[in-house]
């Protein structure tokens, strides 16, 4: 059976129709084509899909599409303004944080929610802000300095 | 994943009536960071699922100077770390928390779903049992009761929790005066992992001698539920602690202790490392102890 749930999604809002059983990283990827959000381990344990729902970084395959019913979503497609990109995917681009590319939106979305709660942050903490994000080409240093990057230019 | 059919209940009444009548096939929604991973790589495949989540009042944080902290159990750890209630009260509660999980599942998973699940390597749980914590549990016809959490753990996720019953409250008493306290989560890397060992430690003080007059020990992932080592405690009761009753009391907790042997490491492994840790745990919570102390003076 098939439930209708209404979600806002990057500014949008849609009505869909989905079952139980389906969660919110597949939803999200199948149903509204937003694939920029990578679907990884699927336990909560690589940080790939994470998205920020009603203004907190969660995991997209930890949630069920019925439970982001009226939630308000902002995926890695809803950073860039126009053509201009959001400071962090640029600080990712400049600082050549990026390299296969797959672990970057959960990266980023990990990064913006942290910095929003946390504008002054210092090395250690910008760490553990995705220590539950792996990259595993282990560029993890750049990332880090893109994070930094971004938290020193917006003092 | 399996197919299964989703409630969501408005009411604890509700809601404990669906678990009875769908008892055995029925699992509860909480934070999801446990349930959903289980089905969907097909570890388990509940026919109902009872979401607690539209049942208001569940996720409330309250102090009182002489009943203590109390959590609701659908309190996410991401709201017990930043409550500014938590902060005043229990400020050693943020650092704990902090230990569990990544800062993504911390914005989902729940202190009740972290207990329910009742992994014997659960984070909050041996923290909240040294601070002799107890829960509230509602059952069908509004039936309440309440339980020390040390007593809520059966085994390898089972709970003392009967068909129909939810757990709703956590209740942590009030701190004493001069009271140290530490949870060391022994792993291989800083984050993201389950506990290999869990020790947690308390330690009070007595005002004008220093003399230890109460101690917890309790132990993660060491057993088939987390372990309170009384032998362990009794060794530092009564005695201004020195570093030979740190050292007999880390022995006592390592003989103490069943542990398993799985991929995160053996049964002699673990028993070396909660020496190891005990006694590390203890080291820090007693000068916490005096500088509390120190503040309180």
């Amino acid at each position: 059976m098939k439930n209708k749930i209404k979600l806002h999604v990057n500014r949008q809002t849609y009505e869909v129709f989905v079952s139980a059983k389906t969660t919110l990283v597949d939803l999200l990827r199948n149903e509204l084509g937003l694939t920029g959000t990578n679907k990884g381990c699927g336990t909560g344990e690589c940080g790939a899909c994470t998205v920020i729902m009603n203004g907190d970084a969660v995991n997209s395959c930890l949630v069920l599409g019925m439970d982001a019913d009226g939630a308000e979503i902002t995926t890695i497609e809803g950073l860039a303004h126009d053509s201009e990109l959001d400071p962090l995917q640029k600080a990712f681009v400049n600082e050549g944080a990026v390299q296969c590319g797959f672990c970057t939106p959960g990266m980023i979305m990990a990064a913006k929610d942290f910095l929003e709660k946390n504008p002054n942050p210092t090395e250690e903490e910008c760490q553990d802000a995705i220590s539950g994000n792996l990259c595993r080409c282990t560029g993890y240093v750049k990332i880090v300095n893109a994070i930094k990057k971004v938290a020193e230019s917006e003092k | 994943m399996h197919e299964f059919e989703f409630h969501s209940p408005r009411t604890l009444e509700e809601a404990c009536e669906l678990l009875k009548k769908h008892n055995g096939t029925a699992r509860v929604l909480a934070g999801g960071t446990d349930l959903i991973p289980d089905m969907y790589h097909h570890k388990i495949a509940p026919g109902h699922i009872i979401n607690i989540k539209k049942i208001p009042g569940l996720n409330r944080i309250t102090y009182d100077s002489s009943k203590g902290l109390t959590i609701g159990a659908l309190t996410k750890f991401n709201e017990i770390i930043f409550s500014e209630t938590v902060k005043n009260s229990y400020p050693i509660l943020v650092e704990l928390t902090s230990k569990i999980a990544s800062h993504q599942i911390r914005n989902l998973a729940t202190i009740g779903g972290n207990l329910c699940n009742a992994a014997p390597s659960a984070d909050s749980a041996p923290s909240l049992i040294a601070m002799d914590s107890f829960v509230s549990i509602i059952g069908c016809e509004g039936k309440r009761r309440t339980l020390p959490l040390e007593k809520f753990f059966v085994g390898p996720g089972i709970t003392a929790l009967e068909p129909g019953e939810i757990l709703t409250k956590i209740h942590i008493p009030p701190l004493k005066s001069c009271t140290g306290m530490t949870y060391i989560k022994h792993t291989t890397r800083r984050a993201l992992e389950i506990a290999v060992v869990g020790v947690a430690v308390l330690v009070q003080l007595e005002k004008d001698t220093d003399k230890c007059n109460h101690a917890r020990i309790v132990i993660g992932a060491c057993a088939s539920t987390p372990l309170r080592i009384r032998q362990a405690e009794e060794i530092l009761v009564g005695k201004k602690i020195g570093e030979k009753d740190i050292e007999a009391s880390a022995e006592a907790a390592s003989k103490a202790v069943a542990p398993i042997t799985d991929i995160r490491g053996s049964d002699y492994y673990r028993r070396e490392i909660v020496k190891i840790q005990c006694k590390r745990a203890l080291e820090e919570a007693l000068p916490r102890a005096y500088s509390i102390k120190a503040v309180e003076a």
